[in-house]
């Protein structure tokens, strides 16, 4: 952990994804650039402005509690990488 | 949750109940179910939690294949319910345990294990579920159950679940960490760390895995260390919990509002009708025949938590006429479900009344009054120097010897009567 609060390598353990000494220095810049920009735009006086969620106006329509047709499993199927009797097959992932 | 895909998951082919939305697909929108909602406000309503009125679902994002988009759709900053109390016996009395939150989310995938495989069955995944979250209230394996038990019993009596454990509608969850007891009169300091217990299927696991935490971390702290935070799961074979990934802390999930889904509103009208269906309460129940009729917690407890027991009962209940009559009938409904199972309640209350009037009493239970005074010794010796719970013993031998049939408080105003008579 550094001393900004940036962890690289823990990011990418949450992440699940594997990086190169490489890649870990220049996302390492890049996050860093990011953080710069937002500690720029937390410098704007907010106080008066309700934070935004989201933008549609309306609150959200609910459903009604009723079955609809599922798709063939098939369907559901087709772009997995590698399927097995019918399930969807992923390689274990776990933290190390 | 948030599609129409049917939410029986159990025992179906796996992939079946799947859509768009519920596997994530580019351009699908979720929309919350309604039902769900109110169920979870009924939830939140009965255990008298603070209901947030505007509230809006948030993504978890974490990256496990039990997920199919990356995140689950769930709450964390406004919970529909926050708070409240479930009460629970424990050694004799009442104890209200203290909630943190109730809040609604999509279930995840089931996974197996198969070498170096996950096989994903996403059936379950979008299927609507409710988290009740205690505080750090609960200090023994014994009440952790007690109050599992008390969640499930309510949710059964809402008719939110059928919280069958075996089918996976029920899970439990069990943090763990070990703080210094406390000097009278102080608050515990609670630990840095937890230890989460993840997915028991049931109560006796639960005690187990607690039990079994609370060994393996004093060991961890007598050798001078501190446990780590980790989320472990629990071999119900060996009766061990083993460690799986390190658990990640609430900001690790970068918890923010789902974009797709705009806050949602409950109206007062809207609470206020979903109030007027909440039922007498379980605990309420239980008092009610406390308060009205004499019967002991526990009595009452089993009474009102056997479903065919407490229908039974309350057929019975217009024709009781005094304590005495219903602690007998509750007793002999809770004990000896053999006597009434498969009878007609009128039926069974014509034979247990005509049962009652057989109960002896006059001269013959004068008779065995003065045997037992005669043969128990001790007991009278004992009772007449001032020693009142032999008085107890001496009726128990008299319902012995008329086996059972004897009246006990005629029997006890019978013996008191000899005892101070030919003193």
């Amino acid at each position: 952990m550094k001393k900004d609060g940036l962890d690289i390598k823990y990011l990418a353990q949450l992440a699940q994804i594997h990086l190169s000494s490489q890649e870990e220095k220049q996302l390492d810049k890049d996050l860093q650039n990011i953080l710069h920009f937002i500690a720029i735009i937390r410098r704007v006086n907010t106080k008066e402005v309700e934070p935004t969620f989201q933008v549609a106006k309306d609150v959200q329509m609910s459903r009604p509690d009723q079955k609809e047709k599922s798709l063939p499993r098939e369907a559901a199927l087709q772009n997995a990488p590698q399927q097995k009797n019918g399930y969807f097959i992923s390689k274990p992932i776990g933290w190390k | 949750m948030f599609c129409g895909c049917s939410a029986q998951h159990f025992r179906q082919p796996a992939n079946t109940h799947l859509c768009p939305t519920c596997l994530g697909l580019p351009g699908s929108l979720p929309v919350p179910n309604q039902r769900a909602i109110e169920m979870t406000v009924l939830m939140a309503l009965a255990v008298k939690a603070k209901i947030n009125r505007r509230f809006f679902f948030e993504r978890k994002n974490y990256f496990y294949p039990d997920l199919p988009k990356g995140y689950q759709i769930s709450q964390h900053i406004s919970p529909i319910g926050e708070g409240g109390t479930v009460p629970v016996l424990l050694g004799g009395k009442y104890v209200a345990v203290a909630l943190h939150d109730i809040h609604l989310e999509e279930d995840t995938a089931k996974l197996e294990h198969h070498g170096d495989e996950v096989w994903i069955d996403f059936n379950r995944s979008g299927v609507p579920l409710v988290e009740v979250v205690t505080q750090p209230v609960l200090h023994s394996a014994a009440a952790a159950k007690a109050y599992v038990k008390r969640i499930q019993q309510l949710v059964r009596w809402l008719r939110i679940s059928d919280a069958d454990m075996e089918k996976g509608s029920m899970r439990l969850e069990a943090n763990i960490s070990l703080a210094t007891r406390p000097s009278d009169g102080e608050e515990i300091e609670l630990p840095s760390y937890r230890v989460e217990v993840k997915n028991l299927n049931s109560f006796r696991f639960l005690e187990k895995a607690i039990n079994y935490e609370i060994e393996r971390q004093k060991k961890i702290w007598q050798n001078g260390k501190q446990p780590v935070q980790e989320t472990r799961g629990f071999d119900a074979q060996q009766g061990v919990t083993f460690g799986q990934r390190r658990k990640e802390v609430a900001k690790d999930y970068r918890y923010f509002p789902d974009p797709d889904i705009p806050p949602l509103e409950l109206t007062s009208s809207a609470i206020a009708r979903l109030r007027k269906q909440l039922p007498r309460l379980p605990w309420e129940e239980e008092k009610m025949w406390q308060e009205r009729y004499g019967l002991d917690w526990q009595l009452s407890q089993t009474l009102v938590a056997n479903d065919k027991a407490r229908e039974f009962w309350q057929m019975l209940v217009p024709w009781i006429k005094n304590r005495d009559q219903a602690q007998k009938i509750a007793k002999l409904i809770v004990n000896k479900p053999d006597r009434w199972q498969g009878k007609k309640p009128a039926k069974f209350w014509q034979e247990w009344q005509k049962g009652q009037n057989e109960r002896l009493g006059g001269a013959k239970l004068a008779e065995i009054v003065s045997q037992v005074i005669v043969e128990e010794t001790k007991a009278v010796a004992d009772y007449r120097r001032g020693k009142i719970s032999a008085l107890g013993y001496l009726v128990g031998q008299v319902q012995r010897l008329a086996r059972g049939k004897a009246d006990p408080r005629e029997a006890q105003q019978l013996l008191q009567q000899e005892l101070t008579n030919n003193g």
